[in-house]
């Protein structure tokens, strides 16, 4: 395997607090102490060289959605839905299947954990919390992590819409707050007695946003994301029965949004993530409520996070370390013995300029793919 | 002039004026039976309807349009054809203006967004149903010499789930009236204060000082979704019954956008009795809604 260097980079490692000029060397696909002989060089002075981007939850239906990945600077992608093997190329972004929580996804019996499969993850609330209980206890003793979609499905019902003035002035049905604060609380209070980590998937409430910031004071094992969509979009700065406000979880107030972009800052939030579903046609010409709720978002995650107020270093984490922690993946850092994934960011724009998966630039902006 | 008639929170009182006072030219003078010659209007309704459906048929066809009837029942999107598609169709045929009705909310204004034609909502989910408010403003306003201002309109029953109760909101406020819902509280939640309304939960506190009376109908469906206890508290504690009326001031009108559950919301005596405005409802509707294809640019 061919060795790189990247020469008198801003290199910004937020796992390891680095932030300093200096080069950085890829050889044989991992990050290495030394200089390796032989080596391809490249100048990247001026620019900031980061860790790969991770998603910790993207649905990949078709090569443009990898090659927007690449373009984006993912390295590391989690897949709910397993992408199809045509749409797969040679140096695209890595994709990992999630494995389920319980059978199918149904949430009446436990999925046989898989040896390997440390993620575990249903896209539909767990209603039975005896049966969550016990994949809790399950999963701690393996040692593998359990992502939650927090929903109380007697709460939300056919819901489309976070509840307040905006929804009943459209006439959706919504959704209160109380749907994924108290499945929050319940998971929460689960965690308590059985032990292990949970990472919660697209907060979008600050309600269970303070749940989450309380356990965590407590020193629960517990981390939590959101998504560019929550962060960026409310109920009243969006089109009335936009396809774009069809999200899940639905959109909710303003206030909620401040709060997520607080917690985002603070890192009571821990990663950013796309969410990303590219919708077909048909499921976006339905009226409101019946349009499946998705969204293109694996290009908004960088921009959002890199136009918000906070150091720059904070911003890299909740994209690299945060999600790789949270999920407890080895990526997300440049250690040494680090897999050679990496970003080559103009520093002035934020543009991404490279993306750089096992030590192999698979993509430069400007050249085609 | 208007493009389309999606809603009444989108109107300006100058836009409900003018409607309103076409819709009294209409009905001194009779409709111009050539105003809509040649012109093909599209009524597509997604869901059941007998009052709306036939007073727009009416309407459109005393101004001479054409009117071609789309039900859901014998058409192609049982084939899984979307309501964009079907209207994109429809409208290469030549269509001047869509009427639609719709069990969810917003359908009408995406229909009007994508496709080059006038679009005229019959009522679409729990949104709207401004053609409704439209005549029963037109209805009050009759009544009370053609103004609305320092009246107050009571609404009564199934408000979360009700389009004509929110176009009646935004229409009756439009023109300067009060107006206050009266329900359970999980069918008229506090909720709707910040639309404007007042809201009160005890229909005897509710009475006090009203204009005119609007019961709603009770969906049957409401109590399977535990929504309300029982149909007989639903009636004891939020129906419209002889004792209620004679707590009500002389010439308060009843009003009721149908269809009926007679001995439920409202009592038959009620029904039939001399301030009930229910008949005259229906007569003016089909007025109010040739003055609505009328202002359509």
């Amino acid at each position: 395997m061919s060795a790189l260097i990247l020469k008198s980079a801003r290199v910004i490692d937020p796992t390891h607090r680095r932030n300093a000029i200096g080069d950085l060397y890829f050889e044989k696909g991992v990050v290495s102490a030394t200089a390796p002989s032989g080596a391809e060089i490249l100048d990247v002075a001026g620019h900031c060289v980061v860790p790969g981007f991770v998603d910790l939850r993207c649905t990949i239906r078709s090569r443009e959605d990898l090659e927007l990945a690449l373009q984006q600077g993912y390295t590391t992608l989690l897949c709910p839905h397993k992408p199809p093997d045509e749409v797969l190329f040679p140096r695209a972004p890595k994709c990992f299947p999630l494995a389920p929580l319980t059978q199918g996804g149904e949430g009446k019996e436990m999925a046989g954990i898989e040896a390997g499969a440390h993620i575990l993850f249903d896209s539909q609330a767990v209603g039975n919390a005896g049966l969550m209980r016990r994949a809790m206890q399950y999963a701690a003793e393996l040692g593998a992590v359990i992502m939650v979609h927090a929903e109380d499905k007697s709460l939300s019902g056919k819901g489309a819409l976070g509840e307040g003035k905006v929804a009943l002035a459209w006439g959706i049905p919504s959704i209160p707050v109380s749907a994924e604060a108290a499945a929050v609380a319940r998971d929460l209070l689960l965690l308590e007695e059985a032990g292990g980590h949970l990472h919660f998937a697209h907060i979008a409430c600050k309600r269970s946003l303070q749940l989450i910031e309380e356990a965590k004071r407590r020193g629960l094992s517990v981390t939590a994301d959101t998504t560019p969509m929550h962060l960026n979009y409310w109920d009243t700065n969006i089109e009335p029965y936009s396809p774009l406000a069809r999200i899940w979880p639905p959109l909710r107030g303003e206030e909620d949004s401040l709060a997520l972009r607080e917690g985002v800052k603070s890192g009571a939030i821990d990663a950013v993530v796309s969410d990303h579903y590219r919708r077909t046609k048909d499921e976006m010409e339905e009226p409101f409520e019946l349009c499946v709720p998705g969204g293109e978002t694996l290009n908004a995650v960088w921009p959002t996070l890199w136009k918000m107020e906070m150091p720059l270093e904070e911003k890299i984490a909740r994209l690299t370390s945060g999600p790789a922690r949270a999920l407890r993946l080895g990526c997300g850092h440049l250690g040494e013995g680090a897999v050679a994934d990496a970003v080559v960011l103009d520093a002035e724009t934020g543009e991404v300029l490279k993306t750089i998966i096992s030590g192999h630039v698979c993509f430069s902006r400007g050249a085609t793919l | 002039m208007i493009p389309h008639l999606l809603s009444i929170r989108e109107l300006s009182q100058g836009d409900v004026l003018d409607i309103l006072g076409r819709a009294c030219r209409l009905k001194r003078e009779g409709a111009p039976c050539t105003a809509l010659a040649g012109k093909v209007v599209v009524k597509l309704f997604y869901e059941p309807s007998t009052r709306t459906s036939c007073s727009f048929e009416v309407a459109a066809a005393g101004l001479g349009a054409h009117v071609l009837n789309w039900n859901i029942a014998n058409s192609s999107s049982i084939k899984g054809e979307s309501l964009l598609d079907t209207a994109r169709n429809l409208a290469a045929m030549g269509v001047f203006a869509f009427v639609i009705r719709h069990p969810n909310a917003g359908a009408p204004a995406r229909v009007a967004k994508h496709i080059g034609c006038a679009v005229v909502n019959a009522g679409d989910g729990r949104h709207e149903h401004p053609s409704q408010a439209l005549l029963d403003a037109f209805t009050l306003m009759e009544k009370w010499g053609g103004e609305l201002r320092g009246r107050r309109v009571l609404i009564v029953g199934d408000i979360l789930h009700s389009r004509v109760a929110r176009s009646n909101l935004y229409c009756l406020q439009l023109l300067g009236a009060k107006v206050r819902f009266c329900g359970p509280p999980t069918l008229a939640p506090k909720a709707f204060e910040a639309l404007g309304a007042e809201v009160c939960f005890d229909l005897d506190e509710a009475l006090k000082d009203v204009d005119a009376v609007m019961m709603l109908r009770l969906q049957k469906e409401r109590q399977q979704e535990a929504l309300i206890p029982s149909a007989q508290e639903y009636q004891r504690r939020w129906g419209l019954d002889l004792r209620r009326m004679s707590k009500l001031k002389e010439g308060t009108f009843v009003m009721h956008p149908g269809p009926v559950n007679r001995g439920l919301e409202i009592a038959s005596e009620v029904m039939d009795g001399p301030y009930n405005l229910i008949l005259e409802q229906v007569a003016n509707g089909v007025v109010v809604r040739q003055a609505i294809l009328e202002s359509l640019q």
